[in-house]
């Protein structure tokens, strides 16, 4: 989910402006805590300066009165004051000692407040000035500026805090801004690859916000439309062939047949007349195989679907196709692993496997076997033919199912190439899934797997 | 065998809108010496049937003013229970389901090949014609036994698979009557499509193959062309 809302360019927009504008806050926050501390710290040092001006100007019985004034009108103890003899003993003020690392240059300097914490108590951060009088002693004077650290923190707060607010908006905001997005394309998705599958009726669909996704999804539908109308036409067109060429063949037969009819019993004519009957039977036996197909594939309705035992189905079939093989010394099995109910169409998935039988008998040579058996994996129950005949190279599996198409091995079996074809729109009617593969003996293994879904159409 | 010599004298009402089909129809069953009478629409169709007198009627499933379920239902609403062979372009199994729920006896779909035609409409004229189903049918010696669902050669029982005994029980009920394999596949194994030549072939060798061996003289017949016929020649 993550990794599709990330895919989304407007997702990746919002978080990106939200991150920018958190850090402009940061910076912003920077820049008034840095202005705020500069201000502070040049009062605060103005305040030490005066003070050591009127403390060093001061006579010595002055000083310890005026460092006493100054203490006791420090009511918030944030005022440190300290005179000290050469020796660094503590003669006026409240300071034990002179600060480490104080400079005693007469300048306002930060002091390290740990290497101090005996001297402020509770105090974060400290200015100080040292000097040294003109009568040898030492005047510290310091000021604890712990409301800089307190305006500095609560800023710090304020500023993540309003950070992370405006990166979790945007967040939000992206989300809910990419949310259709992603749904819509999840929908193109599925809608393309059903077009993919075949389906060409679908089309991309329409988003509510998107409006670069939707003209793009414009322009491919319109392509669909044409290439949908222009595939229709196609195969109207072979289809008007076939059932226009159906009715003519049929004459053609009937009068070749009533020729027939009408010629004495010893005629020499019979072979040939029985010649053209065979010749035209099987053209028309392909014509009709193709309208048959058509016909399976423009049927959109399941009107003829109920839940149906396969067991049955698959004993008649073995026992139609018997004899068949027996005739070519080709043996015929059937092992059944499951009693399984499929919602089907009995009568077409009969002439489908049908169709499986019948290639298998026809490419298996004598002294073969086919076997037919019903199984169930995970995902269903599975119909198989295997035979040991010399198999489909595996790069030809796909145009097998071709109309038409005949493998050059099998240009001297009867057949029309339509079989398989057949057998395929069989099987998508049903939404069913049609595999061929290979037996470990190197023959043909059909399988249809009876998953339970929704048809293609 | 000629068609043309098997005499009839049944009465044949042909209701069909196209007139080059009509007149394909009119051809074949005049050669196998029906006496025709021809409609172009349903109602005309309609009106005649009722009339009564005809053994079998060819109907057309689209008609230009009544739609020939409609025809049918006509019919056999008013108890006129004459075989109809109802002829349609909609190859559909639904639309056979239909067709065959409405009333019709068989269904064919264009476009057809004429003698098969003619052999449905023969075996309608005969299956009317016959009023009782005999529980023993007998040719040459050959005995079928349709209570047991066997079959005997003198005393010799032909242990007949389910399959071969409705074979043979299709061939023998309609004997004398050509039967194409189609007609033959969708009796015994009651599936509509097209089984190919091999598929019934087979089965018929085999069960001339089993009549043989029990001494029974050759009663199956091909008929070229077309399909099967059983009697004695």
């Amino acid at each position: 989910m993550l990794a599709e809302l990330w895919r989304i360019t407007s997702f990746r927009l919002t978080v990106l402006y939200g991150g920018l504008f958190s850090l402009a806050v940061v910076c912003l926050f920077a820049l008034i805590y840095w202005q705020t501390a500069r201000y502070q710290n040049q009062q605060v040092d103005q305040i030490l300066l005066n003070q050591a001006h009127v403390f060093s100007t001061a006579t010595t019985g002055e000083l310890d009165k005026d460092i006493a004034y100054e203490i006791a009108r420090d009511i918030r103890h944030i005022g440190f004051f300290g005179v000290f003899a050469p020796d660094g003993r503590p003669l006026a003020g409240n300071l034990a000692c002179v600060p480490r690392e104080l400079v005693l240059n007469g300048k306002p300097q930060a002091l390290p407040v740990n290497r101090n914490a005996d001297l402020f108590a509770q105090a974060l951060e400290v200015r100080a000035l040292g000097k040294t009088l003109d009568n040898g002693d030492v005047l510290v004077v310091a000021r604890d500026v712990a409301v800089l650290e307190q305006i500095r923190q609560s800023l710090l707060r304020g500023c993540f805090l309003i950070a992370a607010v405006i990166l979790l908006l945007g967040v939000l905001g992206g989300v809910f801004y990419s949310l259709p997005a992603v749904r819509h394309i999840r929908e193109i998705d599925r809608a393309a690859r059903r077009i993919a599958e075949g389906d060409y009726s679908q089309r991309l669909p329409l988003g509510i916000r998107n409006r670069e996704l939707d003209a793009l999804a414009q322009i491919v539908n319109a392509m669909l439309d044409e290439t949908e109308r222009l595939m229709g036409e196609v195969k109207t067109a072979s289809d008007n062939i076939a059932h226009d060429l159906r009715t003519p063949l049929t004459r053609l037969r009937a009068s070749i047949y009533r020729t027939q009819q009408s010629l004495e019993d010893l005629s020499p004519h019979h072979a040939a007349l029985d010649h053209a009957l065979t010749q035209t039977d099987l053209l028309l036996t392909r014509f009709r195989a193709l309208s048959r197909i058509s016909e399976i594939e423009s049927k959109r309705r399941r009107a003829g679907f109920s839940p149906t035992p396969l067991e049955p189905i698959l004993r008649k079939l073995v026992g139609l196709y018997e004899p068949l093989a027996n005739q070519g010394d080709v043996r015929l099995t059937l092992g059944v692993a499951s009693d399984a109910i499929v919602d089907c169409d009995g009568e077409l998935l009969f002439e489908a496997i049908g169709n499986l039988l019948d290639n298998a008998i026809k490419f298996t040579p004598a002294g073969g076997m086919i076997r037919v058996g019903l199984d169930v994996d995970e995902a269903g129950p599975v119909i198989s033919v295997a035979d040991s005949g010399p198999g489909i190279p595996s790069d030809l599996r796909k145009s097998v199912l071709q109309r038409f198409y005949r493998a050059d091995e099998a240009r001297n079996v009867p057949g029309s190439g339509l079989g398989l074809s057949l057998v395929d729109a069989i099987v998508r009617l049903h939404g069913f899934g049609f595999v061929l593969d290979e037996t470990s003996e190197g023959g043909v293994c059909a399988r249809i797997l009876c998953r339970q879904q929704r048809p293609l159409r | 065998m000629n068609a043309t010599t098997s005499a009839h004298s049944g009465r044949i009402l042909v209701i069909e809108d196209d007139d080059s089909t009509a007149e394909e129809i009119v051809a074949e069953l005049t050669s196998h010496a029906f006496r025709i009478d021809r409609a172009g629409t349903g109602n005309e169709g309609l009106a005649l049937a009722l009339q009564g007198g005809y053994d079998v009627i060819t109907l057309d499933r689209m008609l230009p003013d009544i739609d020939g379920l409609n025809v049918v239902g006509a019919l056999r609403a008013r108890r006129i229970q004459t075989p109809v062979l109802m002829i349609s372009a909609l190859s559909d199994v639904d639309e056979r389901v239909r067709g065959l729920r409405a009333g019709g006896d068989d269904y064919l779909t264009k476009p057809f090949a004429s003698d098969e035609m003619a052999a449905r409409v023969e075996v309608l004229l005969r299956r009317h014609a016959q009023a009782s189903e005999p529980t023993q049918l007998r040719v040459r010696g050959l005995v079928l036994d349709r209570v047991a669902h066997n079959a005997f050669y003198g005393d010799l029982d032909l242990d007949l698979k389910p399959t071969e005994y409705q074979l043979l029980e299709f061939l023998m009920r309609n004997s004398g009557q050509t039967l194409t394999r189609t007609m033959i596949f969708e009796a015994v194994w009651g599936y509509h499509f097209d089984p190919g030549t091999n598929l019934i072939e087979v089965h018929i060798a085999g069960l001339r193959k089993k009549l043989e061996q029990a001494g029974c003289p050759a009663l199956i017949q091909t008929v070229r062309g077309s399909g099967y016929l059983f009697g004695p020649i």
